[in-house]
């Protein structure tokens, strides 16, 4: 039996190097590598949980859901013909693990908060499964958001940079800015619609 | 409401800080506006990748290192995590992309391959790093012993039972249990009802239920909250009287509650608390309510008065005796709605995922899905022939809802609901083969199902006559089978076609006699549409002969002929 291999290399941030082709890490893993299970996870991992992340809006939720993401991959990799498109079909897990969040969450609900989030959880899984195929399209969406960021007036940019990549919270925000805390999320969400409404326009279809 | 209005809503709700009185504008104005919808779930998603840019850079390995730990564990013990699998695993529907990981059947189908030396030394030895610290407490444990209690070592939940026997409570006990948990297949006199005495459980049910018990991340931080202040102020409360409200000026004792000490309630109310919400973890508790009837209720159950006479379960289960003299009691859940009549005794079984299953024991019991709208006369259950019945919810609003009821004598009443609009049937076959394909068609295309289903209804309606007040036409008991829905709606078109064709459809004279008679011919020829013929009126192949009547300001005017009915019919629409 081949020896697997250590797969141990990686960058500060936590990206592995190239090395090491996907084949045989999907191949090692399948074979019960944890090392090379890893080093998939590693590679992919923030593919799937931005993919998720779009659709499933608790961030601990995500986690979860990523995780059954990857296990279901190595207990289906029997399965997988064609080793080389292992991102695609991952992703292809990824929005079925997808699915069946969201339809679960969508289930009538009895409290008026659940069914709030029944709603919107029954309109997600509506546009997302009109979506086309994940691996497609992240790419895409992605940069419309970079690009529609960019579009921003300065002073909402500002706030949305401070809020999102400072850590900097509303009433610290109110501060700044010499407003309420309660004025500063009505801008967020504000600009939040507008940046929705300018990826829209920029896809030509919904975001999911 | 205006754009501004809704973002004030939807932010007071994302704040936690919508008013309760808000709460039904809201919802209603989601529910009704398509756009609205998806203005909120648009502006979701944006903050989820602002939020997920945001933590581009985090460090992974937590994360993998949580995969990596679930992987190792899935290697080393299939079974177990094919237990832990959720449930939802194995209902994923018909996908085309390609195969939908099912975690629970893959893991035990991965079990032979644990056949490499590698990977089985690499199991033994996790299993004696497992098992070390195992052995080492144990080793502890035999010095520590003799100062200890004299304690036996039990599963967390399980009932010590070594106490002096209870023979006549438990044997009571189990036989409630045992109605509970496994519905008779066959009809038997109903018994006499087990009475309030709740006692110990026997330690097998018992260490089953204390299993199922949920764990606390099923439960958001308020409940786990008021869960542990309960729990903390200790697991008995016997006979308490509950408010009905929070008037103290009022106080009328509508229900009482009583639990068995096994009971461990996750959360429960104070009395003057709305709404009154029960959360029972486990054992067991009895609701009496004010006329005498009572709810036996074993845990895990979730439930919640809405009113003095409506009680909501959301999950659970539960035995309910209706006192001879009391007053209406409606128990709800998610899929269904009971209305029993005074003396009857059920058993409603409903899961988390909101499907219910209902029992009748004795007396009358009225049912409704609560996804059915438009029915005249909803159904009733009793214990002599239409006992039980299975309610399952969609996974979503375009889904088929479906319930099912039958009887011990093969009685059998089915309704699919899909959109608010229903079919009913009384044919157990013809029932499964709709289903079947509907809910394929619904995984295809959920949009272009609810366009096609609703289009099967008018069809229906059309062909069988039936008042437009009435949405639930019924077939007899005639077979499907072996059909798929396109080809049941694409048959029915025809079928409609060629009688209009044969003069028949058109003609206010053509009864309800003549076209069951017809949908009959059509089921058992295995649902051929012949070509019309000319002069006959329903395209089928004992045609008989024309017949047409014109209804005009009280006059009928009757035909023989097709042709010269369809002349007088243009004529008159002239």
């Amino acid at each position: 039996m081949t020896a697997v291999p250590k797969f141990s290399v990686k960058s500060h941030t936590g990206r592995s190097t190239p090395a090491i082709p996907e084949q045989q890490l999907v191949d090692h893993a399948s074979r019960g590598s944890a090392e090379a299970f890893g080093e998939l996870v590693r590679r992919y991992q923030q593919q799937v949980r931005g993919y998720l992340s779009r659709q499933i809006f608790d961030a601990a939720a995500v986690d979860d859901v990523a995780q059954e993401v990857f296990i279901g991959a190595m207990n289906q990799v029997s399965g997988l013909n064609n080793r080389q498109s292992f991102r695609s079909w991952l992703m292809t897990i990824a929005r079925n693990k997808c699915i069946d969040y969201l339809r679960c969450k969508a289930r009538p609900a009895n409290h008026s908060s659940a069914q709030i989030e029944q709603l919107l959880a029954a309109e997600a899984l509506s546009q997302f499964q009109r979506a086309d195929l994940p691996d497609l399209e992240q790419r895409d969406v992605l940069l419309a958001l970079q690009h529609c960021l960019r579009q921003l007036p300065p002073k909402s940019h500002g706030m949305l940079t401070a809020f999102y990549f400072q850590n900097q919270t509303a009433p610290q925000l109110a501060a700044t800015f010499n407003k309420k805390p309660g004025a500063i999320r009505m801008a967020l969400l504000r600009i939040r619609n507008s940046l929705a409404r300018c990826i829209r326009r920029k896809l030509g279809r919904d975001i999911a | 409401m205006t754009s501004s209005e809704l973002d004030q809503l939807w932010l007071s709700f994302l704040d936690g800080e919508l008013k309760n009185e808000d709460h039904p504008r809201l919802i209603q104005w989601l529910e009704q506006n398509p756009e609205a919808r998806r203005h909120l779930v648009s502006e979701r998603q944006v903050d989820a990748m602002l939020q997920q840019l945001a933590r581009a850079d985090d460090d992974p390995e937590p994360f993998v290192e949580a995969c990596v730990a679930r992987f190792v564990a899935a290697e080393i013990s299939p079974p177990m995590a094919a237990a832990a699998a959720p449930a939802e695993e194995s209902n994923r529907s018909v996908e085309t992309d390609p195969p939908a990981p099912k975690l629970a059947i893959q893991l035990q189908k991965r079990q032979p391959r644990v056949r490499s030396g590698q990977n089985v030394w690499r199991a033994l030895l996790l299993a004696a790093a497992m098992l070390l610290p195992l052995a080492c407490l144990a080793w502890v444990w035999q010095f520590m012993a003799p100062q200890a209690a004299p304690v036996t070592l039990k599963k967390e939940g399980a009932i010590d039972s070594s106490g002096p026997a209870r023979p006549g409570l438990d044997e009571a006990f189990a036989d409630w249990q045992q109605r509970v948990n496994r519905q008779p297949k066959t009809l038997t006199p109903a018994p006499s009802p087990p009475k309030p005495e709740i006692v110990a459980p026997p330690p097998g049910p018992t260490e089953r239920i204390a299993k199922q018990r949920p764990t606390d991340e099923q439960y958001s931080p308020r409940e786990q909250h008021a869960a542990r202040e309960q729990l903390g102020a200790g697991e008995q409360r016997s006979a308490e009287p509950l408010q009905p409200g929070p008037d103290a000026d009022k106080t009328v004792e509508v229900v009482s509650l009583t639990s068995h000490p096994s009971a461990r309630w996750q959360l429960q109310p104070s009395p003057h608390s709305q709404p009154r919400r029960y959360v029972l973890a486990s054992g067991a508790a009895q609701m009496t309510f004010a006329g005498g009837s009572t709810l036996d209720l074993q845990g895990p159950t979730d439930l919640e008065l809405t009113s003095d006479t409506v009680v909501f379960v959301a999950y659970g289960n539960l035995l309910a005796n209706i006192a001879p003299a009391s007053d209406a009691l409606v128990v709800r859940s998610p899929s269904v709605s009971l209305q029993p009549r005074p003396a009857a005794e059920f058993h409603l079984a409903v899961s988390r995922s909101g499907e219910a299953e209902v029992f009748v024991h004795d007396g009358l019991v009225q049912i409704q899905m609560e996804q059915q709208r438009h029915v005249d006369e909803p159904w009733v259950l009793n214990a002599s022939e239409l006992n039980q019945a299975v309610v399952a919810i969609p996974d979503h609003s375009t889904s088929p809802a479906i319930c099912m009821a039958r009887g011990s004598d093969e009685t059998f009443r089915g309704a699919i609901d899909a959109g608010g609009k229903s079919m009913e049937f009384q044919s157990g076959d013809m029932f499964a083969g709709v289903l079947r394909q509907a809910q394929n068609a619904h995984a295809r295309s959920p949009d272009e199902f609810l366009r096609q289903w609703e289009a099967l209804l008018v069809q229906f309606e059309q062909i069988m006559q039936v008042p437009p007040s009435s949405k639930t036409p019924e077939f007899g008991q005639d077979p499907l089978s072996k059909s798929t829905f396109e080809q049941f709606v694409r048959a029915i078109g025809d079928l409609q076609k060629n009688m209009r064709d044969g003069g028949g459809v058109g003609s206010t004279e053509f009864n309800a006699e003549q076209m069951q008679r017809t949908w009959s011919e059509f089921l058992n020829s295995g649902m051929q549409i012949p070509a019309p013929a000319a002069g006959d009126r329903t395209g089928v192949a004992n045609a008989r002969a024309f017949e047409g009547a014109i209804n005009m300001n009280g006059r009928t005017l009757r035909f023989t002929s097709p042709e010269a009915f369809r002349q007088a019919r243009q004529r008159f629409n002239r």
